[in-house]
């Protein structure tokens, strides 16, 4: 595990999401990127793996991305690694005009060019470690992101 | 001296009885016309002798007589021999016969009546010596007994073949004379059987009763009394009417005798009057019940009769109108006269089978009535229409009724247009909701993979440069499409505030200054300066205007000006009526509109109807998503507002949208 790379958990059904958002990352050279695709199984992935950022998608069999959030919000070991939703249910309209942030939760509409991914994760990284507890909602729980 | 004596008593005696013949004579002469005396011996007519009146009535004179034996026997009428030869039998075997009466043939040819009266003398010893024929020329009499008995005869015929009733009674109102039909009506065999008897002899106690107490008046008062109707039941239960006129018969004095009856049956009248009477009331039900007006023109005379109905229907009293045909002509539609002038005549020269026509006339108020006229002709013989009838039904009611009905109709179409749309809308939102996270996936996978090919790849040619770019471009245009999609399927996520339509009109145009300027559009604002704000989501109300905007520029690729007004809209029913796309909105309610006006290439008007259906576009494959105007709908829509497409009047599209302003 490289220390200087971020680590980005990305928690989604869909292998072939996974697999182009951990190229496209680590081709940058900057992340160092842990895919999951089982929901049930991304609570221990992060335990594994210790993520700076988790990217989650909300429409999941089993766990949808809202109860995940609250599943890592519980878990005071990621109560500050800031969550960021990568769904296919808002549209990108939808998210800017509530500047990013969806129930108080920052989102990105699918699909997503990767320039605006990396813009996305990375501010919210900065503010993680500026300071600012990196992921941690706005209202203060995490809540389900839609219903 | 005693035969002296004797012989002067004699002659007394003869002197006397020749005075008393003499007087005899003369008495016989003033009350007879002549006397003939024929002279017996042994019993048998010895002479006959003629008296000088015998010429006035034979036209023979006594010597004629004398001359003839035989000339007064062949003077007889022979058919009358026989009786004047049994006078003479009688007489002569001293019987006193009756006075009899035949005829003569005057010496002039002409017959003559004579009564004659044969007087016995006879001698002292009571022995029959001669006899006197007293004869009267009663040939006038005879005339008048003749002309009498005809006429009598002639009454009597008239009396028993008319159909009337007639009769004659006494002041205790028995019959004295009584006519056939009378006579069978009371059920007797003939006129004979019913003198003498009363009415009680023949019909009902209490009929009879009620006859004799309309005598008794007459009796009384002495005053006709005519055509008094009475009614009887006859002999098979049926109820029989008669008009009956009694009329006082005096003698002579001008005392009261009786009266005479003259009647006849009514019963058929009675019926018919009956009948009629049921008809009329009938009738006058039936058009009461119909609350129709009645009309009928006489053509020849130009006379008409309105019933009351027919004027009240037009709000006047029944003296408002005068019964003239020109009062109809004076309350007709100007715009409906000619075609009720084309129907009556069309009616009348046998071109329709039926007089029917819906008109307008004036109301009291000045407003107008739509009535349903239907009428019948009456043609006299030679089949020339004499008059036109019939009745008069307000349809005003009805036809208001009708284009009610038209009208919810038309609201029932357009909600059923709506919900169809809303359906379709729904559907598409739940698959497009579906699609998007379907589709929105494999597209993440495509654009991140291209992504990475790009940078793995690095500086590439252009071709390879120009394929990934398509791609990306394809892999966006796409993702507009779903957006869009999702866009209708979450229509529940409006934000509703005040805001500025002139405003969000403003920003549009700024996105949209780069394609203005490329397609070299001109703008024309004419916005109201004091439009009120209106409640509003106004994300949504851009996109509408971003759509209106971009089709427009899309539709003038040559240039033109795209116009932009806006303003308030004060409703009323006029505006309402003229324009239908307002009926969603109460006749008063206050609307800010805005209108978008290009002077592009327009719409093709097979294609209006559908421009609001999702993914109907008139674009070039590739230019738009076909889901535009239906997103720009149903945001109007849930607004509450309308918007509305079509051609100007002068070219291009106007597109309207309405807003409520409060």
């Amino acid at each position: 595990m490289n220390s200087s790379k971020k680590r980005i958990l990305v928690v989604d059904d869909e292998p072939k999401i996974t697999r182009l958002i951990r190229l496209n990352l680590e081709q940058t050279g900057e992340y160092e990127v842990r895919e999951e695709n089982r929901a049930s199984h991304a609570v221990q992935a992060a335990r594994d793996f210790s993520p700076h950022l988790i990217l989650l998608d909300v429409l999941m069999p089993g766990l949808d991305g809202g109860q995940l959030a609250s599943e890592f919000q519980a878990t005071p070991q990621f109560r500050e690694v800031p969550i960021v939703f990568l769904t296919a249910a808002v549209t990108r309209d939808e998210v800017n005009s509530h500047g990013g942030y969806v129930g108080g939760m920052p989102f990105l509409a699918k699909p997503v060019d990767i320039p605006e991914l990396i813009d996305c994760l990375r501010g919210h990284l900065e503010k993680a470690t500026a300071g600012s507890p990196p992921g941690k909602p706005r209202q203060g729980t995490a809540r389900r992101p839609l219903q | 001296m005693k035969t002296e004596f004797l012989l002067s008593e004699r002659d007394r005696a003869n002197a006397a009885l020749r005075e008393s013949e003499q007087r005899y004579k003369r008495l016989l002469a003033a009350t007879t016309d002549y006397i003939y005396t024929v002279d017996l011996e042994r019993d048998l007519e010895h002479q006959t002798s003629h008296g000088p009146g015998c010429e006035a009535v034979t036209g023979y004179s006594p010597s004629d007589f004398a001359s003839d034996p035989y000339l007064w026997y062949r003077i007889i009428h022979e058919a009358d021999r026989p009786a004047v030869l049994n006078q003479v039998d009688l007489i002569l075997h001293g019987e006193l016969p009756p006075p009899i009466e035949h005829r003569i043939t005057h010496r002039d040819g002409t017959l003559r009546w004579i009564r004659n009266t044969t007087i016995p003398h006879r001698s002292e010893s009571g022995r029959l010596v001669a006899y006197d024929g007293l004869i009267t020329d009663i040939t006038e009499r005879k005339r008048w007994e003749e002309t009498l008995k005809a006429e009598r005869n002639l009454l009597r015929t008239l009396v028993d073949n008319l159909p009337d009733y007639i009769f004659v009674k006494d002041t205790q109102s028995r019959f004295i004379m009584d006519n056939l039909p009378h006579s069978r009506a009371l059920g007797a065999t003939d006129a004979e059987a019913v003198l003498g008897k009363t009415e009680g002899d023949f019909l009902p106690e209490e009929e009879a009763a009620l006859h004799r107490a309309e005598e008794e008046c007459v009796f009384r008062s002495g005053r006709a009394q005519f055509n008094a109707e009475e009614s009887s039941v006859d002999a098979t239960g049926a109820r029989r009417w008669f008009s009956t006129t009694r009329v006082p018969l005096k003698d002579l004095q001008g005392k009261i005798v009786g009266l005479v009856g003259i009647g006849h049956e009514i019963t058929g009248l009675k019926r018919a009057e009956q009948a009629l009477r049921e008809s009329q009331e009938r009738l006058s039900l039936v058009i009461r019940g119909s609350n129709d007006g009645i009309w009928d023109w006489n053509i020849l005379t130009n006379e008409a009769y309105f019933s009351p109905r027919w004027k009240n229907m037009l709000g006047y009293e029944d003296h408002e109108i005068e019964n003239r045909f020109s009062a109809w002509e004076e309350l007709i539609h100007p715009d409906d006269r000619e075609l009720a002038r084309q129907r009556v005549q069309a009616y009348l020269a046998g071109d329709l089978p039926t007089y029917e026509l819906e008109h307008r006339l004036r109301h009291k108020t000045g407003s107008y009535r739509w009535i349903l006229a239907r009428g019948v002709v009456l043609r006299d013989q030679t089949g020339t229409p004499v008059r036109l009838a019939g009745s008069h039904m307000d349809l005003t009611e009805l036809k208001s009724a009708a284009d009610r009905l038209q009208h919810a109709n038309i609201e029932l179409k357009e909600t059923q247009a709506h919900l169809i749309q809303a359906a379709r809308f729904e559907s598409m939102g739940t698959l497009a909701a579906g699609v998007a996270h379907e589709v929105k996936n494999p597209l993440q996978t495509i654009l991140m993979g291209l992504h990475y090919l790009s940078q793995k790849l690095g500086n590439l040619d252009g071709d390879l440069a120009l394929t990934l770019s398509d791609m990306r471009e394809s892999v966006t245009h796409a993702n507009t499409i779903i957006g869009d999609l999702l866009t209708l399927s979450k229509a529940t996520l409006f934000q509703m505030q005040l805001g500025s339509l002139n405003r969000i009109i403003q920003n549009c145009l700024r996105l949209v200054r780069n394609p203005l300027e490329a397609a070299q559009v001109l703008v024309a604002l004419r916005l109201d300066p004091d439009l009120p704000q209106a409640k509003l989501d106004e994300s949504r109300i851009e996109q509408v205007f971003l759509n209106l905007f971009l089709n427009s520029i899309h539709a003038m690729p040559g240039g033109g000006t795209l116009t932009v007004t806006t303003r308030v809209l004060e409703l009323n029913e006029t505006t309402i009526a003229n324009m239908p796309m307002y009926r969603a909105f109460k006749p008063t309610q206050r609307l800010l509109l805005a209108e978008v006006r290009d002077t592009g290439t327009g719409i093709k008007e097979a294609d209006l109807p559908r421009v609001f259906d999702p993914f109907f576009t008139t674009k070039p494959v590739g230019i738009g998503t076909g889901l535009g105007l239906s997103m720009a709908k149903m945001i109007i829509d849930r607004h509450e507002g309308v918007i509305d497409i079509r051609n100007a009047s002068g070219g291009g599209v106007l597109a309207t949208i309405a807003l409520k302003a409060d």
